[in-house]
């Protein structure tokens, strides 16, 4: 019996990535037509990309250290979607992780590093966390959609981030009225590289280990997994107290680790946050990368796991960074890369739909 | 009863067979629908009616048999085919845009007529509708109307009304059925409806067709039959009850569990679904409750788990419990009609995790689970009620629907609880685990449970309950030891009845 349902789990999981895989070749090759559309060979191009993020142990290790901050992002993500949660706001609370990130380091003065870099965080995952769980709190009490709360609070956020850039945190060197910047973190607060690789990404991983731990042998987790899968069962059988409390905790974790993978980007990689006043607080120097996004499209291309997160946020950053490659090196647009994750999403996406339209279509015939 | 006037018939099944997986719904079953008249298949809940009427009207492909329409045999690719020709159908949760006004809903089929001519329909079959209400805020027996004007107004020659009184009130119910006659009469419209009814086929019907577990069990005309043959025919043989095997224990004021005083319940369709309902509970004893879907009993117990708040009346717990100390223990086993694991499951989640929905604070060291006696729990259930799976991480909508019933009914019963809710639960099952599941219910009983059981089987209430109550429209018979029923008695209560046949008979 045990033997067979080591079996099952592992058919099941090698499904899963064999799917996964699938889409992400299917987008892999659409961009090459895309290419080869504009006349440029296909094959010098995913092997510039290639080269730019694995090509060498120092391009790898970059890689591994920007997909990070997107690993935590898609774990606060992967929380959210597991407990039925529809959180579409990461951009925004990962921007005020970040900018929280930042006040905290440099209001705390602490001189040891640990203690400061431990500051940011809980303070960024707090804050976040906090405001995430508004949504939270919106649907449970009044029913609003949360889709929309998460997505309105998100570009609020983002206002009240400007704000905070623009006067009491300003950087006093930064004069420029259209482009202004934050003040810095203390050197405190900068995550430490071990080895060529950032701390972010140790620190990821270790989230995903311990998210994974969490769903899969806790009885919060479990409780969590029921209350997202259906809701009337798990107000019939925790009581609609506490289905209600669980998906405020729900909404409120799922926050701080958006909020986290903020202050892990400000800690590691830029230090502040730069507010353009072109675009209005949406362009808060491209501060967040559109992870709040690209985590939904990671969350489902993992399958909810928070383990197969770790693969799927470095796939798209190693695009990302890959088109740049592509940019310098070969003239062609970046915005390939940014097709082929596009492509990605719309097959992710598009699985579910498909394979449950095949089901019934058989079901009546 | 032979057909002389073959002429009548508009369409007709014949030898319909239709399966879903191993399940038979409709086993070689024909029948035919006439100008000018009202037909009625009848049938407990699950007996196939609603699958004959979506034969009928195209959503779904009998296996085998073929449909005659106007004498010609006809294929229907889609139910958009069978509209078409003509072929419509009124189900029982409506095809009306509820945030569109009825002028809007209207002119979705009707997009040339002015407002005039749509307010002229509308009167035209007897009500009197404000065009810019929205059609969320009428009441279920307008809604009705409208789908059928727009039919009428669509030029239908076949009329299928799928259970049309579940959802109105008795004085609605008249109208509807004097109406449909007229306008059959009128507009030699040929009408099918399925109920399970007894009463709306003796007062309003022409023609019946019985159908138990899918086959055809009794067709006739209705001046033909009565009352009481249609109800054995839907229930079984008018045979006295056997004797309780267990000897009725004394009920002891001690024993109490559960007192409900003077319950009412609000249902999602009407304001009332439970009304003044007046009961107790005891340990070691299974009361039933016994009554055709959508007579309150769903609510009741729903009521009983707090997944309803009463609006008035109370529940309350008795002498057993609070001497102990602790608080009321309630397992709960329910399937509803449509979906069974809509409450109790989660059906992407493994066959293990599933057992664990109510058993995890059991089964639990500080924050985490014990997996372990998760496991052996579930493997005792697997085995002990022939679980059909691969292995406890099989998700569970990979499983057929009796084992993932099965799966539901294990759990709840494997509980340490002072009271059990079994709604349904053999429901849909086969006749071995249906016995299974009765011996399981006994045993839990003879550990000093007290059980409510929530049935539409009079066999199940007979073969398992110790009392017995039978519930009508919201109301609660008088609930009495079983020998002092009879079948008949308890069949005639459910359909409403027992006022014309008089058929309260004591032993």
């Amino acid at each position: 019996m045990k033997i067979i349902q080591k079996r099952e789990v592992w058919r099941r999981r090698t499904r899963d990535a064999l799917l996964s895989t699938v889409v992400v070749l299917i987008s892999v090759l659409v961009g090459a037509l895309l290419v080869y559309g504009i006349g440029r060979s296909p094959f010098e191009a995913y092997a510039t990309i290639f080269t730019s993020t694995f090509g060498s142990p120092s391009g790898f290790l970059y890689t591994l250290s920007q997909s990070g901050p997107l690993i935590l992002v898609s774990l606060g993500l992967v929380l959210a979607f597991k407990g039925s949660f529809w959180n579409g706001g990461g951009e925004g609370q990962m921007l005020l992780g970040g900018m929280t990130g930042v006040m905290a380091t440099y209001l705390a003065h602490l001189n040891n590093a640990p203690a400061t870099l431990f500051v940011g965080f809980a303070a960024a995952f707090f804050i976040s966390g906090a405001w995430a769980s508004i949504s939270g709190l919106l649907k449970v009490f009044f029913g609003v959609d949360d889709i929309v709360s998460t997505l309105l609070l998100s570009a609020s956020a983002a206002f009240v981030v400007f704000y905070l850039v623009r006067v009491p945190f300003r950087a006093p060197t930064s004069q420029n009225a259209a482009v202004l910047g934050s003040v810095n973190v203390p050197n405190d607060a900068i995550f430490p590289s071990f080895f060529g690789i950032n701390g972010v990404f140790p620190f990821a991983v270790a989230c995903s280990v311990f998210l994974y731990f969490v769903l899969t042998r806790t009885k919060f987790g479990f409780k969590l997994r029921v209350l997202g899968n259906n809701r009337s069962t798990a107000i019939a059988y925790f009581g609609k107290a506490k289905a209600n409390r669980l998906f405020i905790s729900v909404s409120f974790l799922s926050g701080g680790f958006v909020g986290m993978g903020g202050m892990a980007m400000v800690s590691a990689f830029t230090f502040n946050i730069i507010a353009g006043a072109s675009g209005g607080a949406y362009s808060a120097g491209g501060f967040t990368n559109s992870y709040g996004f690209i985590g939904i499209a990671i969350v489902f291309l993992a399958g909810l796991d928070p383990l197969a997160v770790i693969p799927a946020s470095v796939f798209f950053v190693a695009l990302v960074i890959g088109g740049l490659g592509l940019l310098v090196q070969l003239t062609i647009p970046s915005s390939l890369t940014i097709t082929i994750s596009g492509v990605a999403i719309l097959f992710v996406s598009a699985r579910l739909p498909i394979m449950q339209r095949l089901r019934t279509l058989v079901r009546r015939r | 009863m032979l057909v002389l006037q073959v002429s009548n018939i508009v369409e007709e099944g014949r030898d319909l067979v239709k399966r879903f997986g191993d399940l038979t719904a409709v086993d070689h079953v024909s029948v035919s629908v006439r100008r000018g008249e009202i037909g009625v298949l009848l049938g407990e809940n699950g007996a196939g009616k609603s699958t004959y009427l979506k034969m009928l009207n195209g959503y779904l492909k009998p296996n085998s048999g073929t449909i005659y329409y106007e004498g010609q045999e006809i294929k229907f690719g889609s139910a958009r085919h069978a509209v078409k020709k003509n072929i419509h159908t009124i189900y029982q949760n409506f095809s009306l845009i509820d945030l569109f006004t009825v002028k809007e809903n209207l002119s979705l089929i009707f997009p040339d007529k002015s407002a005039g001519e749509l307010k002229d329909m509308i009167n035209k079959y007897g009500k009197n509708v404000d065009l810019d209400t929205r059609v969320a805020l009428l009441p279920a027996g307008v809604k009705q109307r409208l789908e059928i004007t727009r039919a009428l107004e669509s030029d239908a020659k076949v009329l299928l009304l799928d259970e049309p009184t579940s959802v109105l009130a008795y004085e609605e119910r008249d109208k509807l059925f004097r109406d449909l006659a007229k306008l059959g009469k009128e507009r030699s419209l040929a009408i099918l409806i399925t109920t399970h009814k007894l009463q709306d086929v003796v007062d309003y019907c022409d023609r019946v067709t019985v159908l138990k577990a899918g086959r055809l069990v009794l067709e006739k005309l209705v001046s033909e039959t009565s009352l009481k043959e249609l109800a054995v025919a839907m229930f079984g043989a008018a045979e006295e009850l056997e004797e309780s095997a267990a000897v009725g224990k004394g009920l002891n004021e001690t024993d109490k569990t559960l007192e409900v005083k003077g319950l009412s319940v609000r249902g999602d369709n009407i304001p009332l679904a439970v009304r003044n309902v007046t009961f107790s509970m005891y340990r070691g004893e299974i009361l039933g409750i016994i009554g055709i879907a959508g007579n309150g009993q769903l609510e009741l117990a729903d009521a009983m788990y707090g997944l309803r708040k009463p609006v008035m009346g109370e529940i309350t717990t008795d002498a057993s419990i609070s001497k102990m100390g602790r608080k009321l223990r309630i397992a709960r086993v329910a399937f509803t009609s449509d979906d069974p694991i809509m409450v109790g499951l989660a059906p992407d989640l493994s066959v293990k995790d599933n057992f664990g929905i109510s058993l995890v604070d059991q089964l639990s060291d500080g924050p985490f689970v014990k997996w372990d006696a998760l496991e052996q729990f579930a493997s005792t259930a697997i085995e002990r009620f022939e679980i059909k799976c691969n292995s406890q991480e099989d998700l569970l909508r990979e499983l057929s629907g009796g084992n993932i019933q099965k799966v539901l009914v294990s759990r709840e019963f494997g509980r340490d609880v002072d009271v059990l809710i079994a709604v349904h639960p053999a429901r849909g099952l086969d006749l071995h685990t249906t016995y299974l599941v009765y011996k399981q219910i006994l045993e839990i009983k003879r550990g000093g449970v007290s059980v409510l059981l929530v049935s539409e089987d009079v066999d199940e209430v007979i073969y398992v309950a110790d009392r017995i109550g039978v519930m009508y429209e919201g109301q609660l018979s008088e609930v009495k030891p079983k020998q002092e029923w009879t079948r008949q008695a308890i069949g005639s209560f459910m359909v409403g009845a027992q006022a014309s046949e008089g058929a309260q008979i004591a032993t």
